[in-house]
């Protein structure tokens, strides 16, 4: 049950923010037709989240048309918990499904269901077309919606392309930080010296012991 | 009738049979121009903790629920659509002008499924003991002359377990905001209502009858004493609005 608690911000507030965020994303939906009907075929479920860092608490509850609720009393059948840094750090995962089920996040339920909603969200694909044409009419609309389609994919390679080169530079060129190798290399070393150190620290100890007895 | 019993009227006394009357004239007034004034006054806000009242109703499809001092219909609206064909909502409002300009407003959105109206006073319920899964009274109860009956009528018509919520105007938790809101009261409100309304003595009342309205704890009590269980309080925009929930016990 998830009922409003004292440390909670203004339930005003709260719902001003869930309010919003619901409309983005059932406006977004209106574009993913096929994510829609993804979550139609978990209508029934829910999820509760709930962030400590700053307190916010909210229920999904999964449907064509999802509802972000902050105050549902039946049994969610998931829940997720945790520091708004580790949500975060799970959304900006390279491969979030691995993120969250390793990472700090409190999980409770039914996994599985977190994981298809954590893929719809990976393949969320907005049809911008739409929302143009309704607008421009279906020549423009398909023109813009190429030309857009063309940008995000453009800009999705340049990221990638950045994020190689940018850590390329820092590790190969800046020497910045080493590279994994040496580090390997080097943890290695430390390894081994410790495990010298563990033996001379044994062959002290045992010649003490040789001389007290002699 | 100088033995006759007395009660409030914003800041004024008068007969405790005067009030209903004097209540019925300002919403006779202001009725038509309800809406626009609640936006205004709030920013929008009354919306929102509308909303949560919903959310905390816990009212769910096949149930039934009676919106009491309904007004222009906002949580009507939206409980009938959450109870669909098999609920019923009840939108009842002591005042006819109010009670009309609701029912145009949900013919307007073409809600008629599960919704019927009533002209009823909250202190006299004309429905059956045990019959609602949830009474709300948004804003109505610092109109009602004698509240605790009022109370005691709304414990009677719910069925055991069932909920009420009564969202009112209530104490500011901060002195600062406190001395902000009650500037606001008197000196923007009745402009405003001047303004828009054509009526500025209407929202010199709204401003005087919510100072007179019991704050959060004694309402908290009220509700006890009138016989429901599990009696709190929530408090919202810094208290400025509360929302009390009660149950009837099983």
């Amino acid at each position: 049950m998830v009922a409003p608690s004292e440390n909670q911000i203004d339930p005003a507030l709260q719902v001003a923010i869930l309010g919003a965020i619901e409309t983005a994303l059932v406006q977004a939906l209106q574009y993913a037709p096929q994510t829609r009907a993804e979550l139609n075929k978990l209508s029934g479920n829910s999820i509760h989240i709930r962030v400590v860092q700053p307190v916010l608490e909210t229920t999904l509850l999964l449907a064509e048309r999802p509802q972000l609720r902050s105050v549902y009393e039946d049994k969610a059948s998931a829940s997720i918990e945790g520091k708004l840094s580790d949500f975060l750090q799970v959304a900006t995962a390279e491969d979030p499904a691995i993120a969250l089920i390793n990472g700090d996040l409190k999980i409770r339920g039914d996994t599985r269901l977190l994981q298809q909603v954590q893929t719809l969200v990976a393949e969320l694909d907005l049809d911008w077309e739409a929302p143009i044409s309704a607008v421009a009419g279906d020549v423009i609309g398909h023109q813009i919606g190429k030309g857009l389609r063309a940008f995000f994919r453009w800009g999705q390679h340049s990221r990638l392309a950045l994020e190689r080169q940018l850590s390329e530079y820092i590790v190969e060129e800046a020497r910045l930080t080493p590279p994994p190798l040496e580090l390997e290399d080097f943890y290695r070393d430390l390894r081994h010296l410790q495990q010298r150190l563990d033996r001379c620290e044994a062959r002290l100890k045992r010649l003490k012991r040789e001389r007290s007895s002699s | 009738m100088s033995d006759q019993q007395k009660t409030h009227f914003g800041y004024r006394e008068v007969d405790v049979n005067e009030k209903a009357g004097l209540v019925a004239g300002v919403f006779h007034s202001v009725a038509s121009r309800y809406d626009l004034m609640n936006d205004l006054m709030s920013g929008g806000i009354h919306r929102l903790w509308k909303r949560f009242t919903i959310e905390l109703s816990g009212v769910r499809s096949g149930h039934s629920v009676l919106d009491i001092a309904g007004g222009t219909g906002d949580l009507a609206s939206k409980f009938s659509d959450i109870v669909g064909p098999e609920g019923r909502v009840v939108l009842a409002d002591i005042n006819e002008s109010m009670l009309q300009v609701g029912r145009d407003k949900l013919l307007d959105q073409g809600k008629t499924q599960a919704l019927s109206f009533a002209q009823a006073d909250a202190q006299y319920l004309p429905f059956e003991d045990n019959s609602f899964d949830c009474v709300t009274i948004a804003f109505g109860l610092r109109n009602v002359t004698d509240k605790d009956l009022a109370l005691r009528s709304m414990l009677r018509v719910l069925k055991p377990g069932g909920r009420l919520l009564v969202l009112e105007f209530s104490k500011p938790t901060n002195d600062l905001l406190s001395k902000a809101y009650d500037a606001y009261s008197f000196n923007v409100l009745p402009k405003l209502g001047q303004l828009f309304a054509g009526d500025a003595d209407s929202y010199q009342y709204l401003a005087e009858s919510i100072r007179v309205h019991p704050d959060q704890e004694t309402l908290k009590e009220m509700m006890l004493d009138a016989g429901f269980e599990q009696s709190e309080f929530f408090n919202m925009t810094g208290g400025i609005v509360a929302l009390h929930r009660g149950l009837k016990p099983w």
